[in-house]
């Protein structure tokens, strides 16, 4: 069926703000004489705190409140509820917040932190996660038995294991018994950052007698951490207001309480509206992506079919938990790589250790899992003598297959990924080798599972002079959902896509949305906002049946026009049949709800007959060349295909593949947080952390699969996250291609490639 | 300690009491309420920051608001005029430039500063002209497409 605004690249609604200066985000928000915030967080990664002392900080003029753990004795984590707002007597983590300092500006806010004296005994922190895995290790949470938890997280008590997911499908033991060939492989992935533009900052204005809480965020899911402040304060969600508008980029990194906890607790102590600004030196300790170790082993029979996969993996969470167990769980769903295997046992650990905490980065477990995996099917099929597209092809998860978790696979887009990436790729025959310089191509594939269970809703409301604003809470990061949802009502309801209006978050006004993560938006939002299009649709035609004085039955609408069955040549348009119902001035509310299905999963098995309501798929290709000499390496080419469901916005389609891409480009090759072995971080600003500037783009194909998702709105689907994960694999196994060196450790810098060269001459003299 | 200072933006003449030690970054937002200026490492690194001063492209969160006296400052709010984008907004749009704006005002002015320089750059030039403009949203690529479509819209219209 022909549409006429889905499906077109059409501006985004948000483009002419963001040009002109006038978009608005949580840094420009501005209250008449609001107070100014700073935090003294912990300089050592394990401390006991002995002694606080802010006599001389609250004496100095223009200090107004200065809080410490004592003063809010909460905790909050909606994973597991194991953090402190200001530290109570330990120090788990270098950059843990101790003091919080509300001042009339940042500067005496400052002068203030450099006044308070706090004698720390300090401790060895565990930094090794294999080292905090051991029955004899000290304990980060000796209390991690009695903490809250949500019900997919298992603790193990008594450990630092904060989480251990388990995926038990078939039986490996026999199957490795009956196969021809057995491969194993050990891979990690590093500590890196989101590296979001727009740094994290809150403004809070409360009451301490109403307890009446209004925070301005740079937050992604307001929702949950409206619920994790009314959890921690113990105040009533409806006086909690959660307002986000532009997000300036967030990759995972905003999602969860970052400082609305400290923020709110600054605001209640002076009861007066307070900035908290962290400097990017403070976002960098705050948050990151933690490393994952993975050790793999695969059988298969002679003919490359592969019978049975055995994957631990050990995510190294840091200090407290943040998102960590699902990030674990997540990456279960995932690891066993998008293939038809009858035979899978996973085992995840999620580790507590003196770290900065990880969080999520743009599908989350999955980046790091589909690294280990596509990089180890390389590997075989090098191994095997195959050739690594015919690996895939005979084992990946087709129509009708049953996935790793127990699911039916209901689509067919990632074979036509496979394809479509490996022929862009190979269009033309590379020269392997010129001069010093070795060439190659390599490929991955990936699948991903969406949030669930999950509820989204939408309100529309309909103006008397035909135009239409949508409310909703999934918050515009950059990855343009309010374009998609303008998009979805102006189709339904065939109105101009320009006169679609959508709203900020508000929590007080726009309703709920679990979060805006896990590629959701375009599904569920969607889903939500075209039922209230839908919505909007039945009412009209009631009215319009009183209006004109027929039956209903004998209305039909049509891309914004109600026709009468039996006046052909007539119709009416939705602004004359809304103006005349109400007079002069009016609005129709539609109202949309979308919960999608899901089954939970068995807690000792993992097995769902429905895990995810959506897989998304995808497959990148790279070519590169090395030069062997001084071990540089250019990716000359990088196609992704993936698949969209159906591309609502080709053109925000494209922007999320090539965004992505240079993304996976800087997190493969040089991207890297790095700690002392104190575990201070030594890097945490954009001078030694080095993310891709303009000289460092390459070109990009973006190849858009369009295998319609039935019931997705208009057939789409989510894309976002999944465009990340097979960047890095792709690169390494371009890499093996051109030098038949397999690197198994991220970032694969220039110095671990040269010295891979030095360790394997003999290897290369065959290239 | 204050100091009286005596400048232009966007073409508006301003003259103003400032702390010696304020940047300029920070009198343009916190003085002048001119919020399309963004702030994002507060260490010149990453160019969310730019502004033109007197023909060039400089990160103004290390630049001192008092060396600012007598200059001649755009921000990005100077460059649509009368309800018109600037030929760079415009393909930036057109180009599908924009993913989360953050970094945007500073690319587009990095760009301008670029093309009143250099009027026919080459795509290298173009990379370099904007490569202290960090963006982790795009990739670059319809950036760079939509510098070299302004650099001919602004070539015709001479």
């Amino acid at each position: 069926m022909a549409y006429r605004v889905v499906g077109r690249s059409v501006a985004r609604n948000d483009v002419i703000d963001k040009v002109t200066g006038r978009a608005k985000y949580a840094p420009d928000v501005v209250i008449p004489h609001m107070l100014h915030g700073k935090i003294l967080f912990s300089p050592y990664a394990s401390a006991r705190i002995i002694n606080i002392d802010t006599s001389l900080a609250k004496s100095l003029l223009g200090v107004r409140a200065v809080i410490t753990g004592k003063d809010v004795p909460y905790t909050y984590g909606s994973v597991i509820k194991d953090r402190p707002i200001f530290a109570q007597d330990v120090v788990r983590y270098q950059g843990e917040p101790i003091v919080g300092i509300v001042a009339d500006s940042e500067v005496i806010a400052e002068e203030a932190l450099n006044l308070i004296k706090i004698e720390y005994e300090e401790k060895e922190p565990i930094l090794d996660p294999f080292e905090a895995m051991k029955a004899d290790s000290s304990l980060l949470h000796a209390d991690l038995g009695s903490y809250q938890h949500n019900k997919i997280t298992y603790p193990e008590a008594e450990t630092n294991i904060c989480s251990h997911y388990k995926l038990r499908k078939g039986n490996v033991d026999d199957a490795f018994e009956k196969s021809d060939y057995i491969f194993e492989g050990e891979f990690s992935s590093q500590m890196i950052q989101h590296a979001f533009i727009e740094p994290i900052v809150a403004v809070a204005d409360a009451d301490n007698v109403t307890k009446r809480i209004t925070i301005w965020s740079t937050a992604c899911n307001p929702f949950v951490i409206r619920k994790e402040l009314s959890s921690a304060f113990n105040i009533p969600m409806g006086k909690i207001r959660m307002i986000v508008n532009n997000v300036g980029g967030s990759f995972g990194g905003k999602a969860y309480s970052k400082i609305e906890p400290h923020v709110a607790a600054l605001s209640l102590a002076c009861s007066a509206p307070v900035r908290l600004a962290l400097t990017r030196e403070e976002v960098f300790n705050l948050i990151v992506r933690g490393p994952g170790h993975f050790k793999i082993k695969t059988g298969l029979m002679k003919d490359g079919t592969i019978v049975a996969r055995k994957i631990e993996t050990v995510w190294d969470t840091g200090a407290y938990a943040e998102c960590g167990p699902v990030i674990a769980r997540n990456s279960g769903h995932t690891a066993a790589g998008p293939y038809r295997i009858p035979n899978v046992k996973i085992d995840a650990y999620c580790v507590y250790t003196n770290k900065n905490i990880a969080g999520a980065f743009r599908g989350y477990g999955v980046q790091e899992a589909t690294w280990a995996v596509e990089s180890h099917m390389d590997d075989i099929a090098r191994e095997m003598d195959i050739d690594p597209y015919d690996l895939r092809k005979k084992n990946i998860l087709h129509y009708g297959d049953e996935g790793a978790t127990g699911q039916i696979v209901e689509g067919t887009g990632l074979e036509q990924c496979l394809d479509a990436a490996w022929e862009a790729v190979n269009r033309k025959e590379i020269k392997r080798k010129s001069g010093s310089k070795l060439m190659g191509r390599g490929m991955a594939c990936v699948h991903k599972a969406t949030l669930a269970p999950s509820v989204s809703s939408a309100i529309i409301k309909l103006s008397e002079d035909g135009t239409a604003t949508l409310l909703t809470s999934t918050t515009e990061q950059g990855q343009g959902a309010t374009t998609v949802m303008a998009q979805i009502i102006a189709e339904e309801l065939g109105l101009p896509y320009e006169e679609i209006y959508v709203s900020g978050t508000d929590t007080d006004y726009t309703p709920y949305d679990t979060t805006t993560t896990a590629s959701r938006s375009t599904f569920s939002m969607g889903n939500a906002v075209l039922l209230a299009a839908r919505d909007i649709k039945e009412q009209l035609m009631i009215i319009a049946a009183e209006y004109i004085g027929v039956d209903k039955d004998e209305l039909t609408f049509e891309f914004g026009k109600i026709k009468v069955s039996s006046q052909p040549e007539k119709s009416y348009t939705i602004k004359e049949i809304v103006s005349k119902y109400y007079g002069l001035n009016g609005t129709l509310i539609g109202r949309g709800l979308y919960r999608p299905d899901s089954v939970p999963e068995d807690s000792e098995t993992g097995q769902s007959t429905k895990i995810t309501p959506f897989w998304m798929y995808g497959t990148q290709a790279a070519e590169v060349e090395i030069d062997i000499e001084t071990g540089e390496i250019n990716v000359l080419k990088l196609v992704a295909a993936h698949d969209m469901g159906s591309a609502i916005n080709p053109m925000n389609c494209r922007q999320q593949l090539e965004g992505a891409a240079l993304q996976g480009i800087g997190n493969t090759l040089y991207e890297e947080i790095k700690l002392n072995d104190k575990g201070i971080t030594v890097n945490p600003n954009f001078h030694d952390y080095k993310i891709p500037t303009a000289m460092d783009s390459v070109e990009i194909e973006s190849i858009l699969i369009e295998s319609q998702q039935k019931d997705g709105p208009y057939g789409a689907k989510g894309v976002g996250e999944p465009a990340l994960a097979p960047t890095g694999p792709a690169i390494r196994n371009a890499i093996l291609d051109a030098l038949n060196i397999g690197l198994n450790h991220l970032p694969l810098t220039q110095e671990k490639i040269l010295a891979a060269i030095e360790e394997n001459k003999e290897k290369l003299e065959g290239c | 300690m204050k100091k009286s200072i005596s400048l232009t933006i966007n073409g508006t003449k301003v003259d103003a009491e400032v702390d010696q030690n304020i940047t300029l970054l920070s009198f343009i937002r916190d003085e002048m309420g001119l919020m399309g200026t963004k702030e994002g490492c507060g260490t010149g690194d990453c160019g969310a920051c730019t502004v033109i001063i007197d023909g060039l492209a400089v990160k103004s969160c290390i630049y001192l608001a008092v060396e600012a006296d007598g200059k001649e400052i755009t921000t990005i709010e100077g460059l649509s005029i009368d309800g018109e984008l600037h030929p760079i907004q415009q393909a930036f749009v057109e180009e599908g430039a924009v993913q989360c704006g953050f970094c945007i005002p500073g690319t587009i002015l990095s760009a301008k500063a670029l093309l009143d320089e250099n009027e026919d750059p080459t795509e290298e030039e173009i990379k370099k002209g904007i490569a202290g403009n960090l963006c982790r949203c795009t990739g670059y690529v319809r950036i760079i497409k939509a510098i070299k479509k302004s650099a001919k819209v602004l070539q015709k219209a001479k």
